[in-house]
């Protein structure tokens, strides 16, 4: 795993940021090769790790990349950041591609009957922060915890396909993705502890 | 946590859409489990994509992308992500009688043979006969709402049901209850759930 300095990684993704917009608005080719030369060796690192083969791989990087070319303009920073942002397209593409199911997304738009409008749920924290407060918080993640999170989303497993692989009761695996989650959730509230 | 991740079986996968459509609170925790998704990727050690990759990339940015159909008209029982799989309003429904008040509609989703996806009516007031399952139950309530003896369940509520539940839902009385269930058959349902609802009601 690579780990960058936090600021440097917060200036890094504010620069990544940039790019993805001066794609969406000015279609800037330059900002784009940038972006792939970023996102493409990661993304099809991703695709190998959930077991596609290369030629599979080298397929939906491809697509993710153009995705990401044609949906640019859609891209908002303050409610994910690129890197989020490049992980949900490849996250779909791969189930459309390699998989070959529907991706349903939510309507984003829809609030009706929603409780309390004075209580906008998490607007406290912009989406930037949010990215950096999550990636500082799994680095600091117990590795019997990052080990089943990492599981997860590069395995494709459930909690009971990891408990079958790991040797783990289900019970301790319920247990550690809670201890996972609660760390994340004081980080995200501001809780470094 | 496994919708974020991309596991999800599509029939699960559209359940926890339509819900996310209804709670902005799991919302915001989706695009919390979205950012897990993005800090994992960013720490991958890139590997060498074909250099040819670029080129051929390059190439098609100029490609017409087929104009994407436009949104379905919105409808006030069935959110934007359920309303494109059943391709029609709530009204439109052909529901087919299963007899003491209760209708059903099966939603067609390619290769999913081990799960039953369905819409489901109860009059108001009638009660579902006591049944457990095969497999793991999921229901997501659309309009009115029901009561299982513990929970009562309104717009937006998931309740779950394992095979040892052997459970007798009672529609409210105001007005008739529509879910969206989905029913795991010879798979065991395990997984993304217990975290996920955990977390989400946490």
């Amino acid at each position: 795993m690579q780990r960058p300095e936090p600021r440097q990684a917060a200036d890094g993704a504010r620069e990544l940021d940039d790019l993805v917009q001066r794609v969406g608005r000015n279609r800037d080719r330059e900002a784009f090769v940038r972006l792939y030369r970023h996102f493409a060796p990661r993304v099809k690192a991703y695709l190998l790790r959930l077991g596609a083969d290369d030629g599979a791989a080298e397929e939906t990087t491809q697509e993710t990349m153009l995705s990401l070319w044609r949906r640019a303009e859609s891209f908002d920073p303050t409610q994910a950041g690129a890197g989020t942002w490049v992980f949900t397209i490849a996250r779909n593409r791969r189930i459309d591609l390699i998989r070959r199911e529907r991706r349903p997304e939510p309507d984003n738009g829809q609030i009706e009957l929603m409780a309390d409008p004075a209580e906008p749920v998490d607007q406290t924290i912009a989406a930037g922060q949010r990215d950096s407060r999550v990636r500082a918080a799994l680095e600091t993640l117990p590795q019997a915890q990052a080990a089943l999170i990492q599981m997860a989303y590069y395995e494709d497993l459930t909690q009971t396909a990891i408990a079958d692989r790991t040797g783990l009761p289900l019970g301790t695996v319920k247990s550690r993705f809670r201890l996972a989650f609660a760390r994340l959730k004081r980080a995200l509230e501001g809780d470094p502890s | 946590m496994g919708y974020a991740a991309g596991s999800l079986r599509e029939p699960h996968a559209l359940l926890i859409a339509t819900h996310l459509s209804l709670c902005p609170d799991c919302r915001a925790k989706a695009a919390e489990m979205d950012a897990v998704g993005g800090a994992l990727l960013d720490g991958l050690t890139p590997v060498e994509v074909a250099p040819e990759t670029l080129d051929q990339v390059m190439a098609r940015l100029d490609e017409l992308v087929p104009p994407k159909a436009p949104p379905m008209p919105a409808d006030p029982v069935l959110p934007a992500p359920l309303r494109a799989y059943v391709g029609r309003g709530i009204d439109g429904i052909a529901w087919k009688k299963l007899g003491r008040g209760i209708s059903e509609f099966r939603l067609p989703i390619p290769n999913t043979r081990d799960y039953a996806t369905r819409l489901v009516r109860i009059a108001a007031g009638r009660e579902v006969p006591s049944h457990g399952h095969d497999g793991d139950e999921l229901t997501l309530v659309l309009a009115g709402g029901f009561s299982d003896g513990e929970h009562n369940y309104r717009r937006g509520d998931v309740a779950g049901a394992d095979p040892t539940v052997s459970h007798r839902p009672v529609a409210d009385a105001d007005s008739d209850c529509v879910c969206l269930t989905v029913t795991e058959g010879k798979l065991r349902f395990s997984g993304p759930f217990g975290p996920l609802l955990t977390y989400f009601r946490g």
